[in-house]
């Protein structure tokens, strides 16, 4: 019994990561239909930010945390505005064309961000201290990790901090808005340049909060980023692309049958099993668990 | 006036044989001049092998660098190409044919990764290139027939038997389970881990596959608990070993761990910041000691004086007896240097100190593994400690 729930504390909390980096994705993908392949480098990017302001710098945890998210929102609004805006609004490329040359942008993105993280990071591994001075806390005979605990409680309220925006804040129906209907969004006077940045900022910050809260468990090197991408892709493939808490529930269920997958299959099968679900689901249920089929007037 | 033209004569005969002779020589092996022998190095400079990439080629450079601030070899300097492989097989293979080719180098000393290093290993055979190798301790690199691949430091297979040796010392050890990567550096070595353990009438428990990226290990402990073993064999890379031990120590798993050389105590005590999930860990080691312990010393203070901005880590020399073997070689050949020379120079080094290794380095025609002697290391009052003095 102690056996499972450990299992089940353990693959909630990576759950809980793969969500809150496939609402990066899905964030991105709703607003402008780009799968963004350099997400799991800002994921990266964010933790190494709390390294700096943390460790060499020597700032609180909370404060380095502030830091770091802050940083990942700027992040993500530059790589918006220098890389994606002048390729997505070049007329002179066919929309195919733009489609594909924005997807390869964010490819390029990726590559390069990993390269520059390079240069100061070399390729030796650090650790980000987690949260808490205790590591663990015993409820009877389970252990459960404090880092993993600060995980779930994090990612449940950024869950619902995030639908609140959506549902109710103006910024959050404008995003909607442009992601539903881009031309009704700019006859209303909505200013959709600043949508996007503020849409990539925001992903920023949840693939930014994934990779502090992540840091203290996986260590940090300019790779970190490229494993948590193809979990957050799956995550929100599980889920479906259209709805917030449907990634949540997609990730949390890809971390639970994943590692008890593991613990009484095969643990040499673990990592395979985020392609598996990316292709299963896109062969049979291509909306994911809770998203809805897109009716397209042709 | 006859006898004295005709003795000019076949002196100038003799003269021009010998200096076509000797610039046919140049022109059959390239890379060399009156002034300098050129190298070719590559290893995993970027990518997730990068560890063994920078550090190691450091080690072995500082030898380079010493024996040209010293006059160079026979007059001449070393002159070094380097080249990142990133431990991935295409462009290792990349790396030596443009240092073969383009570059024209004399020999090759590099490789990080054994699968990388395996299809470097048939040019360099075919093209009848003289290799030391750099860190790759897949055996079937050095594997004969092979008349041009040196190896100066541990092969993989041997740690096996190092680990099984070492744990049939141990007190109430019967039953062995190995968690470890399942890539080329770790397959290498469980069939002669499994026999060892055999040979020391040691129950092997099989082998709990870990990701060399894995960032979690509760399934793997959690089911290595449930087979109760009485010692852990880790054969798993840094990052791997790292998650594993923590994630042990946070699930109660206390048992013997002992770990391949992929990994170093020193390294992952960094890595893990705490003492505590290592309390139980020993490790095999190439190196005479320690990296504290007086015969690591000069190695050290070497890697200072050039590369003074490098880590002194235990990656750091593993490059470096290839170096003094590849320079004891080239001051053996003597002046009329040719690889042919070289290769035969390096099968007769016998009983030359490995300098950091626990190993002194014996070649011989049909067997290229200079190195067959490791020691273990373990944890002593948070302190790394080397157990007894080499181990075979």
């Amino acid at each position: 019994m102690m056996e499972i729930a450990t299992l089940l504390s353990v693959g909630v909390s990576n759950g809980c990561l793969y969500g809150l980096v496939g609402l990066g994705l899905v964030l991105v993908y709703n607003a402008q239909g780009i799968p963004n392949f350099a997400h799991g480098e800002l994921f990266m990017a964010t933790a190494f930010a709390a390294y700096v302001a943390n460790v060499i710098l020597g700032i609180p945890y909370a404060l380095s945390f502030l830091i770091a998210i802050a940083f990942a929102a700027v992040l993500g609004m530059l790589v918006e505005f220098l890389a994606i805006r002048p390729i997505s609004t070049n007329r002179a490329l066919g929309r195919a064309s733009t489609d594909v040359a924005v997807v390869l942008s964010t490819v390029g993105l990726m590559i390069t961000i990993k390269g520059l993280a390079r240069i100061p990071w070399g390729d030796s591994v650090r650790k980000l201290p987690g949260a808490f001075s205790t590591e663990t806390v015993t409820i009877g005979s389970l252990v459960i990790s404090t880092q993993r605990l600060l995980i779930i409680v994090v990612a449940a309220v950024l869950t619902v901090c995030i639908s609140l925006f959506f549902a109710r804040t103006s910024l959050g129906k404008k995003m909607r808005a442009t992601s539903q209907n881009i031309t009704g969004a700019k006859l209303i006077g909505i200013n959709t340049g600043h949508i996007y940045s503020a849409t990539w900022g925001l992903a920023a910050v949840c693939g930014g909060i994934a990779g502090v809260l992540a840091a203290p468990i996986i260590f940090l090197h300019p790779d970190m980023g490229t494993r948590m991408l193809l979990k957050g892709f799956a995550a929100a493939c599980l889920g479906g692309f259209g709805s917030v808490s449907g990634v949540f529930v997609g990730g949390i269920l890809m971390g639970i049958v994943e590692i008890f997958f593991g613990r009484y299959l095969a643990t040499s099968m673990m990592d395979i099993f985020a392609p598996i679900i990316i292709i299963v689901v896109l062969l049979f249920r291509p909306q994911g668990l809770f998203g809805a089929r897109r009716a397209v007037r042709v | 006036m006859k006898s004295t033209l005709a003795s000019c004569m076949a002196a100038l005969a003799l003269a021009a044989s010998a200096a076509m002779t000797s610039g046919s020589a140049r022109a059959a092996d390239p890379g060399i001049t009156d002034t300098t022998i050129k190298i070719g190095m590559m290893g995993s400079l970027t990518g997730p092998a990068a560890l063994w990439g920078w550090p190691t080629i450091n080690g072995a450079r500082m030898i380079y660098d010493k024996i040209n601030d010293e006059g160079g070899i026979n007059g001449r300097k070393i002159e070094l190409v380097i080249e990142d492989d990133q431990c991935q097989a295409p462009l290792a293979l990349a790396a030596a044919k443009k240092l073969i080719s383009r570059d024209e180098v004399f020999m090759l000393h590099g490789g990080s990764c054994t699968g990388a290093v395996l299809p470097v290993r048939d040019v360099a055979l075919k093209e009848k290139i003289p290799m030391m190798v750099l860190v790759a301790t897949g055996d079937e690199i050095v594997a004969q027939p092979n008349g041009y691949i040196y190896r100066a430091f541990l092969p993989g297979s041997y740690d096996g038997k190092i680990i099984a040796d070492f744990l049939a010392t141990a007190p109430n050890v019967k039953k062995v389970i190995a968690v470890g990567n399942t890539d080329a550096i770790a397959n290498v070595r469980y069939p002669v881990l499994e026999a060892s353990l055999k040979d020391n009438k040691l129950e092997y428990l099989g082998l709990e596959p870990i990701e060399v990226e894995a960032t979690d290990a509760t399934a793997q402990v959690l089911k290595v608990k449930s087979q109760n073993p009485d010692a852990i064999v880790l054969v798993a890379r840094p990052e791997a070993s790292a998650v594993f031990l923590k994630d042990a120590a946070k699930l109660g798993l206390d048992v013997p761990v002992v770990g391949a050389t992929v990994v170093d105590l020193q390294d992952l005590l960094d890595r893990i910041g705490d003492p505590k999930p290592m309390a139980n860990m020993h490790v095999v080691s190439f190196y005479k000691s320690p990296l504290d312990g007086a015969p690591m010393a000069p190695w050290i203070d070497l890697l200072k004086k050039y590369y003074p901005k490098d880590k002194v880590q235990a990656a750091a020399f593993y490059g470096t007896s290839g170096a003094i073997a590849v320079v004891e070689a080239l001051k053996r050949v003597g002046p009329d240097l040719t690889r042919e020379k070289f290769v035969k120079a390096m099968s007769e080094i016998k009983g030359l100190d490995g300098g950091p290794m626990a190993c002194t380095l014996n070649f011989a025609a049909d067997d290229h593994e200079g190195c067959k002697t490791g020691s273990v290391w373990g944890m002593r009052d948070g302190k790394v400690t080397a157990i007894g003095e080499s181990w075979k």
